[in-house]
């Protein structure tokens, strides 16, 4: 063997070019040569060297830039295929625990949870009629629904008060402020069962609840319920790419006033008084309109979460365009924009982050988000204008 | 969610790709960005220049995948454009002398402190040893030392890890030519670093 050949022989040896057997025998071979023993050393220590030659970390910037240009040229890829190809092009890896999964997380189960919610609260807290404040008109409950309530002598007072069939506005009023003993017995009984509840939405529903009439009351349950099925689904709903940048996490979040301020305060209800509730009431009614665009809005969170950033995209649009009014608006624009940055749609992800510039909450993201995004469209540019010029070397060679 | 992905080889991912999904493209793009970038940063001895020029490399293949038959490996490809792009780089720049990244900064900028300082080191230990990082910039240096021919095989060989018959069909010459540079390459280093050995004998 010549002397070049021990030597290209120990290299191959070095580096791993051959292996088992083949390498053991090679290895025996070289040791008992006496001029390819120290070669062989030789090349192992530089091989140990080389091994500490530091590498850096590509750029983060590059990194984001080249997967948003691989997204733009994915959907391209689909949106060119016939629509039986298309959909091959995205089932096929979607197994059975991914669409339990996706079924699961979905609208449907959301808003299934939320009723069953309302639904057994209302059962539970829908009070007998003779906790009922004067002016109240409801059904007769079950008795054992509130059994303490029913055999307490301040019960069986407001029951006696409760014939009167249509309140006038004069006994309404009375009935708003509560007689000391009721207060202090029977028609404190089911509110406190909200409260037990609804530690945040405590005090505000329980002034409400004790001196509303049955809808306001209704009202007022359906309000803290929502901002207990919200509170209990806002962790593990949490939209993580947003949350992190937005300060939408799990601390952020719990330390968010309960009730957002309102931008078009409704008129308080007629039979409410007009003193210091007013502002609560005021509060109220809207949280609890606002049942639908929450729950339509942690949908396209679960989606987004779930990385179906397609889905999530069809429920903000939803969202946006029925619930124009709603108090987190700002925040699901830069959500939704978002997707449609990973989704490739940078078009849609820059007007969605101008419209939430424009809200002083969101202002700052968004303008973050614009600049990420310009890099993103930078790199896609620089990419298409990149094809048609001829290089003086063949740079991308057909392989 | 990737672990199906991760699992395929670089040709089936890029097929994957081919028919839209970006998924495998990050796959792919995990799997070679760092040792490409780091091809290309010892190249062109810029950082800004390097990212650039990694960038175009992946955007070619993003644009151009369909060009790309299978009849060689992907990583084979891949260094041909990062080669070619490199090349193309040089030549623009012929006249201008880029600075080392292991040369002192100016002296505003602290005497020991080098242009290789600013990149990461790969691990934290490495920070904390200071003979490790030392030695880590004197290879660096010796590597950006080694002539155009060598550098490149040494970095795809030792970086990438391609197989020698590999860069011999990325360079364009006969797999023994190769195996030469690269024990010149070696002997180089070797020589360069002869006052770490007994350092790298630990190491070993």
């Amino acid at each position: 063997m010549s002397e070049h050949a021990h030597r290209d022989r120990a290299l191959d040896l070095v580096y791993g070019e051959v292996e088992g057997v083949e390498a053991r025998a090679l290895r025996d071979e070289l040791e008992r040569c006496p001029e390819c023993a120290p070669e062989l050393a030789k090349l192992e220590g530089a091989k140990r060297l080389a091994d500490a030659l530091p590498l850096a970390p590509m750029p983060s910037t590059a990194r984001a830039a080249l997967i948003a240009a691989a997204r733009v040229k994915a959907n391209e890829t689909i949106a060119a295929l016939p629509a039986e190809d298309r959909r091959a092009a995205v089932v096929p890896r979607e197994g059975w625990w991914d669409r339990t999964r996706r079924f699961l997380l979905g609208p449907q189960t959301a808003m299934a949870a939320v009723m069953l919610l309302v639904v057994a609260i209302g059962v539970m807290v829908v009070p007998t009629g003779d906790e009922l404040p004067v002016g109240a008109t409801t059904m007769r409950p079950e008795p054992d629904l509130a059994p303490d309530v029913a055999t307490t002598p301040e019960a069986d007072t407001l029951a006696e008060r409760e014939p009167t069939p249509n309140p006038a506005p004069a006994q309404i009023a009375e009935a708003a402020e509560p007689s000391p003993d009721v207060a202090a017995n029977g028609a404190d009984v089911p509110v406190r069962r909200v409260r037990a509840r609804s530690t945040s939405a405590g005090t505000t529903a329980d002034r409400v609840a004790a001196n509303a009439p049955e809808a306001e009351r209704n009202v007022v349950a359906r309000g803290a319920e929502a901002q207990n099925v919200e509170a209990s689904l806002g962790d593990s709903f949490a939209y993580d790419g947003v949350a992190q940048q937005g300060n939408l996490g799990r601390g952020a979040r719990a330390a968010e006033p309960r009730l957002a301020p309102l931008e078009e305060p409704a008129p308080p209800p007629p039979t409410m008084p007009s003193d210091d509730l007013d502002s609560e009431s005021q509060a109220l009614a809207p949280a609890a309109q606002e049942l639908a665009p929450r729950a339509l809005h942690q949908s396209a969170r679960s989606r987004a979460n779930a990385g179906d950033c397609r889905g999530a995209v069809r429920v903000y649009s939803d969202l946006f365009a029925r619930f124009p009014a709603y108090s987190e608006l700002p925040r699901a624009l830069v959500e939704a924009a978002a997707c449609q940055r990973q989704l490739g749609n940078l078009a849609q992800a820059r007007t969605l982050l101008v419209r939430a510039e424009g809200y002083p909450s969101t202002q700052a993201d968004a303008q973050r988000e614009l600049r990420r995004l310009s890099t993103v469209q930078q790199a896609h540019r620089r990419a298409q204008r990149s094809i048609p010029a001829p290089a003086s070397v063949d740079s991308t060679p057909a392989y | 969610m990737s672990t199906e992905l991760d699992t395929l080889a670089d040709e089936a991912l890029l097929e994957r790709f081919q028919r839209g999904d970006a998924e495998a493209f990050e796959v792919l793009l995990g799997r070679y960005e760092r040792p490409l970038y780091n091809f290309v940063l010892r190249s062109v001895r810029d950082p800004e220049k390097a990212a650039d020029l990694i960038q175009e490399v992946f955007l070619r293949v993003i644009q151009r995948s369909d060009q790309f038959q299978g009849q060689s490996k992907l990583s084979t490809w891949l260094y041909s454009i990062a080669r070619n792009l490199c090349i193309d780089h040089g030549r623009r720049m012929v006249f201008r002398r880029h600075r080392s990244l292991d040369a002192p900064l100016a002296s505003d900028e602290g005497k020991s402190a080098t242009l290789g300082d600013r990149v990461p080191a790969p691990t934290p230990e490495a920070d904390r040893d200071s003979i490790a990082r030392e030695l880590q910039g004197q290879i660096a240096a010796a590597v950006e030392e080694l002539p155009e021919d060598q550098r490149e095989v040494f970095l795809m060989r030792q970086v990438q890890g391609l197989a020698f018959k590999d860069i011999a069909e990325i360079v364009g010459v006969s797999e023994n030519t190769i195996k030469s540079r690269m024990r010149y390459a070696l002997e180089r280093l070797q020589a360069a670093l002869e006052e770490y050995r007994d350092y790298a004998k630990e190491l070993g």
